[in-house]
């Protein structure tokens, strides 16, 4: 592989990763709070269709990407009010989350119609950064990115600076790892809890619309294309920490960037090598648990089990 | 669960209108049909004639009740194998891709033999569906067996990977060359298909589809093997208490959900389109959540949603023409009903809880549920 084509490799992998990565923190911010959302392909697909459609017509990727964030917020309200204030079993989050996939498929279909197979680039501006762009190697492959994509990485910073160095972040965790002991002190469980899933899911949203107004460019129906449940993959893969969201992310970019190289080797190589992307995390998966089960596990141990007071021991 | 004590579960359910379950079920629908109501009265249609044009959509005529069949068809294989897997809370979301799977094993049959006799051809076809359908959802299966893997993920992005190469196929290697680009393969051998009522949507599928019913409702009312099922759904320590064996119940209800999906999706080729086309599942695998969810995981039950589901569906194709309203309604529709539907017997349980009759119930949902 010549300079050139690495260079475009790598473009295509940052590219990538940035659009799995908002959503991977979505997730790892819902579960650290001890909560299940598996409706992120869901909040991805109306996140991306809201974005595109706000994007389109006010002509500002800001709107679009403010506007996919409200609605991947305001989709999950209807998760968190159950989960978190109903006290649902951990059988029915499953559902619940499951539902919201499939409720935010279709409210995306149903209002993105008007939007749908539009293609508008340069709604989100390339952005050039003074010194960085000066860097030989990494400078031309940052010079090919759109402005959203340097923020997707710099959620991660914030996610991880948030989760493990402030206050709110500890207070966070131990409701995710033992809700009953940061009630007694004096922790409000619920309040954090339906937080978190708002959070979530305004970053699930984020990584919705960066995948339409940034890296496709476009709307169609179902256009996530299960990116959501590789993002839910990646948590496990990431062991709830969203550094390694970061380094996982860029793996799976580099699956999808692996894709678009290999392609035209054979007639219809396109439709197989798609496989690729799915494949890879399945593949993955098991030696991720292999892993998790000699090192500490990040997961939170009260992750999907309803808080009641009253059984406070 | 890191339970350290085992609760007693009761395993004798409350029955009747007045069981939480069946009385929030009622209160979700009511609620999800009342906000629906009003969603389409503020775009300005009224909600009676809508409602009028779904079930005239769905059963009113000789064409929509064909439309009906060709869903129900597949549904109901679909969902009575999900309700086996969902039981044992083996969360097998991959039925879409088993059902395309099946599909593409049919059409392999058919299109590499389409000289071979009829009679030996076509239960060949339905046998390698069978099977193609059983060893890809055992994939999932061994996987949660064998690394603790997630089943609800793999299963589901394996789906993507079948329709993957139900695309290769039918854009590339078995695309039809007199079939004008139209991304499908011939048509089969008529030697080869399934028999059919004349002039309907009826197929021998519908047979399989009500002997699946028949036997998922056997296995669990009569078996020991579905006293294990749920009880494996409870709670995997109780059952490790028990001595049952986890890792073979999920073998098993991955391997019957797979092959009755894979089923399914040769009763598409071989019974209705005579041929593989792209996304030949309608997503229907998704569908069968919805299904068997609403249907409580009763199999009865859940037969008579599979038909009420795939009659809105049909239906909803007719907002479509009448209404000018988007396709996309019925499912926002269907999956509002199962939200709350969800949500109506989580109410209805806690405010039985509340209660001193309902001392008996448990917090946690009893087997079967959704």
């Amino acid at each position: 592989m010549d300079l050139g084509s690495l260079i475009a490799f790598l473009a295509v992998l940052v590219r990538s990763g940035a659009g799995l990565l908002p959503a991977t923190l979505g997730a790892i911010v819902t579960e650290k709070a001890g909560v299940t959302n598996l409706g992120v392909e869901g909040v991805m697909l109306l996140g991306a269709m809201t974005g595109y459609a706000v994007g389109y017509v006010t002509g500002n990727p800001v709107l679009g990407i403010a506007a996919a964030s409200a609605a991947g917020g305001l989709l999950c309200v209807s998760h968190a009010l159950p989960v978190v204030f109903g006290r649902v079993s951990q059988e029915r989050q499953f559902v619940l989350g499951l539902i919201l996939v499939f409720l935010g498929d279709a409210l995306s279909r149903l209002f993105g119609a008007p939007y749908a197979n539009h293609l508008s680039t340069g709604l989100d501006q390339r952005l050039r950064i003074p010194v960085l762009a000066d860097v030989p190697i990494v400078g031309e492959v940052l010079a090919q990115q759109r402005a959203l994509i340097y923020v997707a990485y710099v959620l991660a910073l914030m996610v991880y600076l948030v989760l493990f160095k402030t206050r709110l972040g500890l207070h966070l965790r131990a409701v995710g790892e033992d809700p009953a002991t940061a009630d007694s002190m004096g922790i409000r469980v619920d309040a954090y809890r339906f937080t978190a899933v708002i959070v979530g899911g305004m970053l699930m949203g984020f990584a919705g619309g960066l995948f339409s107004l940034s890296i496709v460019q476009t709307w169609t129906d179902g256009l996530i294309g299960g990116r959501g449940w590789i993002a839910l993959g990646l948590v496990t893969f990431a062991n709830w920490h969203p550094l390694w969201a970061m380094a996982g992310t860029l793996l799976f970019g580099g699956f999808e960037a692996a894709q678009f190289r290999l392609a035209a080797v054979f007639p219809g190589a396109q439709y197989l090598l798609g496989i690729f992307p799915y494949l890879a995390p399945i593949v993955t998966l098991p030696l991720i648990s292999r892993r998790l089960s000699v090192r500490h596990s990040g997961a939170p141990a009260a992750l999907g089990r309803p808080y009641f007071r009253e059984e406070r021991g | 669960m890191t339970d350290t004590t085992i609760r007693p579960q009761p395993v004798v359910r409350v029955r009747g209108i007045t069981s939480p379950r069946v009385l929030g079920w009622f209160i979700g629908l009511g609620g999800a049909l009342l906000v629906f109501a009003l969603f389409v009265l503020a775009l300005g249609n009224n909600p009676l004639a809508v409602l009028q044009a779904v079930v005239g959509g769905a059963f009113g005529s000789s064409v929509a009740l064909n439309r009906t069949i060709a869903r129900t068809i597949p549904l109901l294989l679909l969902s009575s194998g999900l309700i086996l897997a969902f039981r044992a809370r083996f969360w097998n979301i991959g039925l879409n891709g088993s059902m395309y799977i099946g599909a593409i094993a049919a059409s392999g049959i058919a299109l590499s033999n389409p000289n071979a006799p009829g009679w030996l051809i076509a239960p060949l076809m339905l046998l390698a569906a069978v099977v193609a359908g059983a060893v890809w959802s055992l994939i999932p299966g061994l996987m949660r067996i064998g690394f603790g893997a997630p089943e609800i993920i793999v299963s589901l992005l394996l789906n993507y990977v079948a329709a993957r190469i139900g695309d290769f196929l039918v854009f590339s290697y078995w695309k039809d060359p007199n079939g004008r680009g139209f991304p499908g393969t011939a048509t089969f051998n008529a030697d080869f298909w399934l028999p059919r009522l004349d002039g309907s949507n009826v197929h021998f599928g519908l047979v399989f589809g009500l002997l699946a019913v028949t036997a998922v409702w056997l296995l669990l009312a009569r078996t020991i093997w579905g006293l294990e099922i749920d009880l494996i759904g409870q709670g995997a320590r109780a059952a490790r208490y028990l001595g049952l064996n986890t890792s073979l119940v999920i073998v098993f209800v991955s391997l019957v959900s797979g092959a009755l999906a894979g089923l399914a999706g040769a009763g598409e080729v071989a019974g209705l389109n005579h041929r593989l086309e792209a996304g030949i599942t309608q997503d229907l695998g998704y569908t069968a959540i919805l299904v068997v969810s609403l249907g409580l995981l009763r199999p009865w039950f859940t037969a008579l949603c599979a038909v009420l589901v795939a009659g809105l569906l049909s239906g909803g194709t007719q907002l479509q023409v009448q209404f000018a309203l988007p396709a996309a309604m019925a499912g926002v529709l269907l999956w509002a009903i199962l939200y709350g539907v969800i949500n109506g017997q989580s109410l209805a349980e806690r405010l039985q809880i509340a209660t001193p009759s309902g001392r008996a119930l448990s917090r946690r949902s009893a087997p079967g549920e959704g």
